[in-house]
């Protein structure tokens, strides 16, 4: 049998960053550009293909959508 | 400047291509031209009819040769009674190895043993022995041609391209000194088996074997083993925001 693909990635993080996105009414390619990162590097986080994110991509983020690192990131159970 | 890049890959990918046919053929001639399976006919071979053969066909000293020490009891021996030449119009004995120069003179210490007749077995894993390098060289120009590819594809840094390092260093290390062995384990079957067993002996040097391919071969396996640790670090690299 098949192992699902968060095991196969060696992690359970999910990203919320559509769902915060949709809360403030803001674009992907708005954000790109409030960032400075990619729409491409963006969509792979958005669409939880990451395997890690960088402190600064995370900073800017967390400035450009006012919010906290635990809104965008959980832990799935 | 991608685009020139692009275009030196391309060449160079040709240029190696080119050269692993070439190789490939040298291989082929090797084992099908005239010292090749041809000579595999070439049975109890009279003297004049090699004479001519090496008129016509220079190649024909690769016929499988060797420097051998003559046995002290055979020192005196002539051409003719080191030789063991038949006479007239007899047939040329059965594993004839003919000892060099080939004067009158008396034969001396040392001299180039030329096995004419080894047998169709010997002489195949002779042709076999003298087509490991060739067809070694052959393999190693096609890797090269196609990692050079990959890196046209943008996609140099694979496991793939690790490995193919790796194998290329250990066959450009020990590949000559192997196919070395090869030929002399090969005519010292023949030496056995040939007219000359018993009277001569064929010795080896360590210092006859090339170490600049050791050196080359080394160098290699250890852009082989940083290539590996490039492809781990691209990995984790992948999927980084």
């Amino acid at each position: 049998m098949t192992p699902p693909a968060d095991l196969l990635e060696g992690h359970r993080i999910v990203c919320h960053l559509d769902k915060v996105l949709a809360d403030r009414g803001m674009t992907l390619t708005e954000l790109a550009e409030r960032v400075g990162v990619s729409i491409v590097n963006l969509s792979v986080l958005k669409n939880n293909h990451a395997k890690a994110v960088r402190f600064s991509t995370l900073t800017a983020i967390c400035e450009a959508l006012e919010c906290n690192v635990g809104d965008i990131l959980g832990l799935r159970p | 400047m991608e685009r020139r890049l692009s275009g030196m890959l391309a060449v160079a990918q040709w240029v190696l291509g080119t050269l692993a046919v070439l190789s490939l053929l040298g291989a082929a001639a090797g084992v099908l031209g005239a010292s090749g399976t041809r000579s595999l006919y070439d049975r109890h071979v009279p003297q004049a009819v090699a004479d001519q053969a090496q008129r016509l066909w220079p190649q024909s000293a690769s016929l499988p040769s060797s420097p051998v020490l003559v046995r002290a009891s055979h020192w005196q021996d002539s051409y003719e009674v080191f030789n063991e030449i038949p006479k007239e119009g007899a047939r040329m004995p059965q594993g004839w190895a003919e000892l060099n120069p080939g004067s009158d003179d008396v034969v001396g210490h040392v001299g180039l043993l030329t096995f004419w007749d080894p047998g169709m077995l010997r002489r195949t894993a002779w042709l076999v022995a003298i087509a490991f390098i060739p067809a070694g060289l052959a393999w190693l120009w096609w890797t090269l041609s196609r990692m050079v590819g990959s890196a046209r594809r943008a996609d140099p840094f694979t496991h793939r391209n690790a490995r193919r390092l790796a194998v290329a260093g250990a066959l450009v290390a020990l590949g000559p000194t192997f196919a070395l062995l090869a030929q002399l384990g090969v005519l010292r079957w023949m030496l056995a088996s040939s007219t000359a067993a018993g009277k001569a002996d064929i010795w080896f040097r360590w210092e006859s074997v090339p170490l600049w391919p050791l050196g080359v071969g080394l160098a290699l396996l250890v852009l082989a083993a940083v290539w590996r640790h490039g492809v781990a670090m691209r990995e984790d690299l992948e999927g980084l925001v």
